[in-house]
């Protein structure tokens, strides 16, 4: 469900709290929250509000603060968005649970408050347009129970006998059957956490933003699932995965037959590419992107939490690698893009690698950036990585990407990516800014009409083991070595 | 909000309904600050909300009752309320007892 945001202007002015909590209950029942989380969402939006009116106007000045609703499948996106004085977050008091005991002070709190109620909570600088905090507070849909443990010796052996299925698009009623067969193949550690939730996935499935697809026995058991994830940021391209067979088959080949099935479903919708990321503690999926015609294009450290694959790998798991890999499904025209020149060869290969020839164009000599930048920030909680996304470099763009990164490595998250638009000639001038602040090469996503997309990464105080990165192709391995080559903290070790 | 005083045995019970907010918190450190004694019990069966502007009145209380010698418990805290009080760590310092008359037997 995306339904028309809905959007309260109030005055800088605490007595609108009962207002904006009236605003609040009332979209929040209607969007199916309980009651219990209608009140948090209203105490969250109060310590938002009351942190905007409280700190961020000199006295007397009266000034609007626009709060806007966005229902969504999963839950609810809410932005303030005003034009107060430009704060800090990372400056914001951290609540110190011993402080209160101690000296009953309770610096921090509102904050706190607001980060524990909520699934995520954003602060972006939008330029002329003013600062935004976004609450994101998912519905509370119940986690498919875990099944029960085998009854017998025959649930967990691996079945020899044929066994006959076919491939078919999700019915909405086995999206439990699906979450189970995810904590089947993966525990409770596949980063895609949606897929754990029977009602976010029949959700996801029913508004186009995934499209499952099963492999079923004749008896009606489904023994693998797969699904072409589609970013409404992303229009055009999707990425395949959240794949994953149950252990007592594989090895019959389900997982070739859905691969077939999903890319022939986005060659008839019309998609342009698809992505598929790869882990790189092993090497099959990998290998079996490679199958499917897609070749590597970044190179992203420790992007998620470390996946359990069960019966593959053995020990803890560790932060994961991903190898993404793409495939052009329909060629591109040669749209321009401004490569930073001491990437330029790497960039090269991989273009030549995908099978496409864009049009290297060198950066003008005068690049002012007159304009106002537009930096947003996207934070994955679960998986502890955040990504900076230049939509737009005006001038002090590198000091907003500096800011940033800040904030996102005070709040521990451990990998930063940074998103730069080939189709913008400042990718190619402020490359090197960027990396002087510690960023350094991943690689290059492809998008839609020529807006593909450099992507550099940060890496807060880790230090990935390149030996233990398994890859699968010869080119897998050159990017490999240069991303390796690029990371100047690892060459320092 | 709404408060009501009375008291029993040898505490001042203050049942405190609604919503301790940022526009009422205000007014609850004024009613409280007019209560003496040296037990308070805070009965928060009727609140249904509280934010961080409330539960900062509520550790204005308790500082004032402690540096006079007294004491603040609090009783029949659910919901919301509960949950916020136990994330917050406010539970590691005040007494939070099931019942008014656990309260009133356990002191504060």
């Amino acid at each position: 469900m995306h339904a028309l945001p809905v959007t309260l202007i109030i005055p800088n002015d605490l007595s609108y709290l009962g207002l904006l909590n009236a605003f609040l209950n009332d979209l929040a029942l209607r969007a199916g929250f309980s009651e219990q989380d209608a009140l948090k969402i209203q105490l969250s939006a109060e310590e938002t509000f009351a942190n905007i009116v409280q700190h961020d106007f000199p006295d007397g000045v009266v000034s609007p603060i626009e709060v806007i609703w966005e229902a969504q499948t999963l839950g609810m996106t809410l932005r303030f968005r005003h034009k107060g004085q430009p704060s800090d977050p990372e400056l914001f008091p951290q609540l110190d649970k011993q402080e209160i005991v101690t000296q009953l002070a309770a610096r921090g709190l509102g904050t706190f408050l607001m980060k524990a109620l909520m699934n995520e909570v954003q602060y972006n600088n939008l330029g002329f347009a003013g600062q935004e905090t976004v609450l994101v507070k998912y519905l509370d849909n119940p986690r498919a129970a875990e099944p029960a443990a085998p009854a017998s010796v025959e649930a967990t052996t691996p079945v020899t006998t044929p066994v006959t299925y076919h491939v078919r698009p999700l019915i909405p009623e086995e999206s439990v059957e699906v979450a189970r067969l995810a904590y089947h193949a993966y525990s409770y550690s596949y980063p895609y956490e949606h897929i754990y939730f029977p009602d976010r996935v029949k959700n996801l499935n029913a508004d186009g933003s995934l499209a499952s697809f099963v492999a079923v026995t004749d008896a009606g058991e489904i023994i693998a699932h797969g699904a072409i994830v589609y970013d409404p940021g992303w229009p055009g391209v999707a990425e395949l995965g959240v794949a994953f067979t149950k252990t007592t088959h594989r090895g019959l080949g389900c997982m070739n037959a859905l691969w077939d099935a999903m890319i022939a479903s986005a060659q008839a919708r019309g998609d342009d590419g698809l992505f598929v990321t790869g882990v790189t503690t092993h090497p099959y999926s990998q290998k079996t992107a490679l199958k499917y015609g897609m070749t590597e294009c970044a190179l992203m450290l420790s992007k998620v939490t470390g996946i359990n694959f069960q019966n593959i790998n053995d020990g803890p798991a560790q932060r994961e690698h991903l190898m993404m890999f793409f495939r052009f499904l329909n060629q591109p025209p040669a749209f321009p893009v401004y490569v930073p020149v001491h990437h330029r060869t790497m960039i090269e290969r991989i273009y030549q690698e995908l099978g496409h020839a864009p049009q290297f164009a060198n950066a003008p000599a005068d690049t002012s950036l007159d304009g106002p930048s537009q930096v947003e920030v996207t934070t994955h909680p679960s998986s502890l990585y955040g990504i900076i996304t230049v939509l737009q470099a005006g001038r002090n763009v590198a000091h907003e990407v500096q800011i940033a990164l800040r904030r996102l490595c005070i709040s521990r998250f451990e990998t930063v990516f940074l998103e730069l638009t080939l189709a913008d000639p400042a990718t190619a001038t402020l490359c090197g800014e960027y990396e002087a602040m510690g960023f350094f090469f991943a690689g290059v996503l492809p998008r839609r009409d020529g807006k593909d997309r450099l992507v550099l990464q940060y890496l807060n105080n880790q230090r990935p083991d390149y030996d233990a990165i398994s890859v699968a192709s010869e080119f897998g391995r050159e990017l490999l070595d240069y991303v390796k080559q690029q990371d100047k903290t690892h060459a320092l070790l | 909000m709404q408060i009501t005083t009375h008291q029993q045995d040898e505490a001042t019970v203050l049942a405190v309904s609604g919503r301790l907010d940022a526009m009422t918190a205000p007014d609850f450190e004024q009613e409280s600050a007019t209560v003496d004694g040296a037990k308070l019990i805070l009965d928060l069966s009727e609140l249904e909300y509280v934010s961080s502007a409330g539960l900062r009145s509520i550790l204005a209380l308790a500082k004032r009752l402690n540096s006079t010698g007294g004491s603040l418990a609090l009783c029949n805290v659910t919901g919301l309320v509960k949950e916020v009080l136990e994330m917050s760590g406010f539970d590691s310092f005040l007494p939070i007892h099931p019942s008014l008359d656990a309260a009133l037997a356990g002191g504060g």
